[in-house]
């Protein structure tokens, strides 16, 4: 695979921001009540991504080393709040649906954690296909844990009715304590897929050693 | 220090470039936004007292209701007036935009709020919903009797109409509140309750001038 292609999947499989890297837990529990305020949030976080690691990739042989941290939150914040005002200004339908949600982007660490760990260090396109990558395994990621919540909380699944009127939906799970609930199984779900992958390849180069002794 | 001097200018420098860009944006969208704001108010207006032609400010306002409207007719006769108070429910402000035609009586409510409404989705938000805000419409007040509201913070609403509180407080008749969203309906209940005094109010006093 090329270089772009793994910089890509690696924020959807590998370094899955909410999975693997474990980072912006707090909009992660907060809006996935409902699958379509995962997509809301993740879209928004997506766009944030792409613009905050392009313009601090650009910056990067500018930003001295020392000073880096608040000159990203400074970079982040005049993009998620330009982001915002443009917004409400000239798609208010979009705005009335994500509006909530732009500010939360500002604390989302993922945008930070990357800024830091990739688009500081790499160049431009590669910082853009990270920032895209990222920021798609996160909306994946809370999209399935809020179509969950929303299944099991209110029986519904995009605001469509499952089950008829006869079904009495578990409040927990759209509640907070739910979020944690389903975030830690699907934490454990991840993980153990990810072990026995681990395992397979594990056992395989252990036969190979075998074979070839 | 010559190092430390590069910091602080560097910084400075990002910081400047980043207020620019901000004052810009804000210079270029302070206009549509406040149009927009003006449009959300508008049609929340139009819902909440159908039937109006076109909806005039009034000069009055109170502690807790504000935006007051009259609602006018093609030919531009008072028909009802609008307003519309915040009360808080679960996850924060919820507005209730109440109309209320010269019989006072209730003609329409809109509940949520400008893009700031924030109840727990699957739950509070239902008060959103029609088959809550349908409830309120169609309420009578007629002013024979003084009784005081539950919910509304001990304000005055005449008795011998409908007594608006929950279904439960109240054991005939009554809003039926949103199961497992107490707090949500009980703000929307008071916000309404709240309004609805003050409308009541407001055309008691243009009558009396007219």
């Amino acid at each position: 695979m090329s270089k772009a292609g793994k910089v890509f999947t690696n924020g959807l499989f590998n370094e899955n921001p909410t999975f693997r890297l474990v980072l912006g837990t707090c909009p992660t529990l907060a809006v996935t009540t409902q699958a379509m305020n995962g997509i809301g949030m993740g879209l928004a976080a997506t766009f944030v991504l792409l613009g905050s690691n392009i313009v601090i990739s650009l910056l990067r042989k500018f930003i001295p080393d020392k000073v880096r941290i608040p000159a990203f939150i400074v970079i982040i914040c005049m993009f998620v709040t330009s982001v915002q005002m443009l917004m409400h200004a000239f798609v208010p339908a979009l705005y009335e649906s994500l509006g909530i949600f732009i500010p939360l982007i500002v604390v989302n660490c993922i945008i930070l954690a990357r800024a830091e760990a990739f688009a500081s260090k790499n160049s431009v396109l590669y910082s853009a296909i990270d920032g895209l990558g990222m920021g798609i395994g996160f909306t994946v990621a809370i999209t399935a844990i809020g179509a969950i919540r929303e299944i099991v909380g209110s029986g519904t699944i995009f605001g469509a009715s499952l089950f008829g009127a006869g079904f009495e939906p578990m409040l927990i799970a759209a509640l907070a304590p739910g979020g944690f609930i389903v975030f830690g199984l699907m934490l454990a779900l991840v993980n153990a897929v990810s072990n026995r992958d681990k395992k397979e390849v594990e056992a395989e180069c252990a036969l190979e050693d075998k074979e070839a002794a | 220090m010559r190092n430390t001097l590069t910091l602080v200018w560097k910084l400075l420098l990002i910081c400047l470039v980043a207020g620019l860009v901000l004052g810009l944006v804000n210079e270029v969208t302070k206009g549509p936004i406040a149009e927009q704001e003006k449009a959300a108010a508008d049609s929340a207006r139009a819902a909440a007292f159908p039937g109006a032609a076109k909806f005039e400010p009034l000069r009055h306002d109170t502690e807790k209701v504000h935006n007051f409207h009259s609602a006018l007719d093609e030919k531009g006769n008072v028909i009802g007036y609008v307003a519309s108070s915040r009360e808080h429910g679960y996850g924060g402000d919820i507005e209730v935009v109440v109309g209320m035609d010269l019989k006072s009586k209730v003609v329409g409510t809109v509940i949520g709020g400008n893009g700031d409404f924030s109840e727990t989705a699957g739950l509070g938000a239902k008060v959103k919903d029609e088959a809550f805000a349908k409830q309120f419409i169609g309420t009578l007040f007629d002013g024979s009797e003084v009784k005081y509201s539950e919910g509304g913070g001990g304000f005055i609403i005449p008795a011998g109409s409908i007594l608006v509180k929950t279904a439960e407080a109240d054991g005939e008749g009554g809003i039926d509140a949103i199961s497992g969203a107490t707090f949500s309906s009980k703000a929307v209940i008071a916000a309404f309750n709240n309004t609805c005094a003050e409308l009541f109010d407001l055309i008691g006093k243009m009558e009396v001038k007219a």
